[in-house]
């Protein structure tokens, strides 16, 4: 039996004595209990029915390595104001993002609408139980992304502090729960349930590049050394920051901070989440009548995609590869779970280059370019192979069976539609963005480098492709993309993307080389695009 | 005959538009209720007001002669079979048979045990252990069928019940059906499959834009409106003439 069900019989009484009907109450929590052991969080890579209680375990280890690290922080400071200031920002950051991710669909839920309230259910029965399945959740992902910070706490100021903390902790997550909610219902009340799918799933989206790669960038951008003497100095305006408010009984009670503002600090950080409360159980009513929006179809809203349609009848030859281009648009657009794969994917192609340059020592005006820094762009070519290998999938992939049922032959065009759409959509951006953070650090200094890399990446998709693309596109269910991640075809395709690399090194050493092979690549893709798309095994 | 459901003057609107007029009408038991109309008629609203989903509705609506507005413990004698069933996927039918039992306050145990009766009847015994979002769609809606009717119900909503599920299991649930009315059972049917509905049903309710129109026995209303079947008594009240000239036109863009 799950331990918090065994906590939650402690309070059975009370529950009793509030009207709630416990056995039916703890029938709805065991079930949903048993429902977040099964769904992989959002953030997961592994979202495949068998591996997902794998991944759930998985995610409370990624919380608790990111509350170590909190903790590390939080040792390091030395100001008690600032010091749980800084706890308190990154708590209510990586909550709230833990919580839209992995727990909207608890928020927004209307599912339990039709299956339970259709039985002889109170309606405040169903009510506290999702409260407290929401609060299961959000105290199992306090001890993980808390719990090491209090270790924290209580060495630096003894056990008193502990009470304290896990109070102040308490006010967060009530914080954190009723601005989210407020959020998601102005969002519902002022536009469609659509728009507030894609707002979570570009959350998602964040998280997971976040937990993906985002840790080394901030490991290397804090300075541990200034952190170590910081002190606060009061402003007027930081009476409307909520995350110094958690400061400010740290600072009284443990640094003999006396100053009016810490008095009015911890009033607010009382009153504002107690005054939510209040407001949120008086708007719930109106909240559930909101959410019967998202219980209407998921609609694609009518959106002009001028520069797609420009695109398409520039870039594409002929009709099949002008669908298929559009049709690839359409599925990397809507299939949001498939997103949630690409996009981290994606980022390690423009993070790679930034942290190759800032592991050579670049901080500050004083690097000087060794003049090889453009050959880390050639990891936008590596990315965008992860992105050709997840074409292959989609989580509408029973779709894909108009490809067999239409007999459709002319595979190699559909190839270039879809090619054409991971260039336009994934590649030339993050060439892009890597572009402008190459220009932004060197000057003009690789200006010509930067678009030989883009010319070097437009001839090198068809030949990765070739790699990964080997079916009908967007044919295969989504879980599976977890389990044909091969190590030849990676190696392969670092080979590629280093035999352009060495070629554009070589052309260096030769008076307008560069120029010469940037020629050369250009008349080599059209045949490349011609000769060597994939070809189908079917 | 004891009266076990009355609407009486139900309206309900959505923002300016009005779903219900003015809705009375009332059922015994024992009698098969065909409730027929097309889409957006209010077919769907009418039941979810029944059922407790919608509870901002004028009107009064009474089950076994209580008024149910903001009551509970009436849900205990009606059974609730949708269209298409909102399911825990991740649950085994087991789990979810158990659950579903649970909220009727039976014990668990017996709750699986008699759904497995009931579901060797459609021939789903076996997937008892299976996990419910790998079933097909006939699956789903008999694993639905068997929760809505776990309880022993007096009065069974059924919603479009027959989607996905196969010809077999179709002759079988029409038996239940009759066998459930001569047990003294009620059954609501709502469909837009107006064959089933004509064999099935003692009495017929057609509603449209909101409003019932026809409320009388199978037989009562095809001699007042001087028709041969359901389908053209729809048609002709419903004013849907256009089906051969709808037909026609999908034709000639097949062919082009």
């Amino acid at each position: 039996m799950d331990i918090s069900l065994r906590i939650l019989d402690l309070f059975r009484y009370i529950f009793e004595k509030l009207g709630v009907d416990y056995t039916t109450m703890r029938a709805i929590v065991s079930t949903k209990l048993v429902l977040d052991r099964r769904r992989a969080p959002a953030i997961s890579q592994n979202n495949s029915g068998s591996q997902s209680e794998k991944s759930y375990l998985q995610g409370y280890l990624l919380h608790l390595i990111f509350g170590i690290f909190m903790a590390a922080i939080i040792y390091i400071i030395k100001d008690d104001m600032l010091r749980m200031a800084y706890f308190a920002g990154a708590f209510f950051f990586m909550t709230t993002m833990y919580l839209v991710s992995d727990f909207s669909f608890v928020l927004l839920d209307t599912k339990d609408k039709n299956i339970i309230m259709t039985k002889p259910v109170e309606s405040k029965t169903v009510s506290v139980s999702k409260f407290v399945h929401i609060f299961i959740y959000m105290c199992r992902l306090n001890i993980f992304l808390a719990g090491p910070s209090m270790v924290v706490f209580i060495l630096s100021y003894g056990i008193f502090a502990a009470f304290i903390f896990v109070m102040e902790v308490i006010f967060m997550d009530m914080l954190i729960f009723i601005m989210t909610i407020f959020i998601y219902f102005a969002v519902l009340r002022f536009f469609d349930g659509e728009l507030l799918r894609n707002i979570i799933n570009m959350i998602q989206i964040l998280l997971t590049v976040l937990l993906s790669i985002g840790y080394q960038v901030a490991v290397r951008m804090i300075d541990f050394a200034s952190i170590k003497s910081m002190n606060y100095n009061f402003s007027f305006r930081d009476y409307f920051n909520p995350v110094l408010w958690f400061g400010a009984p740290f600072e009284i009670i443990f640094g003999g901070g006396k100053s009016s503002y810490l008095y009015v600090f911890s009033a607010l950080l009382i009153a504002v989440p107690s005054i939510s409360f209040v407001f949120y159980l008086k708007l719930s009513k109106i909240m559930e009548q909101l959410l019967l929006k998202l219980e209407s179809g998921e609609t694609e809203r009518h959106q002009s995609h001028l520069l797609q349609e420009l695109a398409g009848k520039i870039l594409c030859r002929n009709n099949v590869q002008n669908q298929s281009f559009h049709f690839a648009n359409a599925v990397l657009r809507s299939d949001r779970s498939l997103k949630l794969k690409i996009y981290p994917a994606l980022s390690t192609g423009i993070l790679l280059p930034v942290l190759m340059i800032f592991n050579m020592g670049i901080r500050g005006e004083k690097y000087q370019a060794t003049g090889i820094e453009y050959l880390y762009l050639y990891f936008v070519i590596v990315a965008i192979s992860s992105v050709l290998r997840l074409v292959n999938y989609s989580s509408a992939w029973k779709g894909s069976y108009v490809y067999v049922s239409s007999g459709f032959g002319l595979m190699e065009e559909v190839y270039r539609g879809v090619l054409k759409t991971v260039l336009l959509r994934f590649m030339v951006p993050v060439e892009m963005l890597g572009a402008i953070i190459y220009i932004a650090l060197f000057k003009e200094i690789f200006l010509l480098d930067i678009a030989v890399v883009f010319i070097s990446g437009i001839a090198a998709l068809p030949l990765i492709g070739k790699i990964y693309i080997f079916e009908y596109p967007f044919f295969r269910p989504l879980e599976e993309s977890n389990q044909n991640g091969s190590i030849d075809k990676m190696l392969l395709t670092i080979l590629i993307a280093g035999a352009f690399a060495g070629l554009h090194a070589f052309s260096h050493l030769i008076q307008n080389g560069t120029m010469i092979y940037a020629a050369v690549l250009v008349i080599f893709i059209p045949l490349i695009w011609k000769y060597l798309v994939p070809k189908s095994n079917r | 005959m004891t009266e076990v459901l009355r609407l009486e003057h139900v309206s309900k609107n959505f923002g300016n538009k009005e779903v219900l007029k003015d809705i009375n009408f009332h059922v015994n038991s024992g009698e098969i209720i065909g409730y027929i109309g097309s889409n957006g008629a209010g077919k769907s609203t009418t039941i979810k007001i029944i059922l407790g989903l919608i509870d901002d509705y004028e009107g009064d609506v009474y089950v076994f002669g209580d008024k149910v507005k903001g009551k509970t413990e009436y849900k205990m004698k009606i059974g609730y079979v949708p269209e298409v069933s909102d399911m825990y996927d991740n649950l085994t039918a087991k789990e979810y048979i158990s659950f579903i039992g649970m909220l009727y306050g039976m014990d668990s145990n017996a709750a699986v045990i008699k759904a497995g009766e009931m579901m060797d009847v459609f021939g789903i015994q076996d997937a008892m252990e299976g996990r419910i979002h790998t079933f097909s769609k006939g699956m789903r809606q008999k694993l639905s069928i068997v929760a809505g009717m776990l309880h022993n119900p007096d009065i069974l909503f059924l919603d479009e019940p027959l989607g996905g599920i196969d010809a077999n299991s179709v002759l079988v649930f029409k038996e239940i059906i009759q066998k459930l009315k001569n047990k003294g059972k009620t059954i609501f049917y709502s469909s837009h499959i107006l064959e089933v509905v004509e064999k099935l049903s003692d009495r017929i309710l057609l509603i449209n834009e909101g409003t019932i129109i026809i409320d009388g026995s199978v037989e009562e209303v095809m001699k007042k409106q001087s028709d041969t079947s359901l389908e053209s008594i729809f048609n002709d009240v419903t004013g849907f003439h256009d089906h051969e000239m709808l037909a026609d036109k999908f034709v000639d863009a097949f062919m082009s």
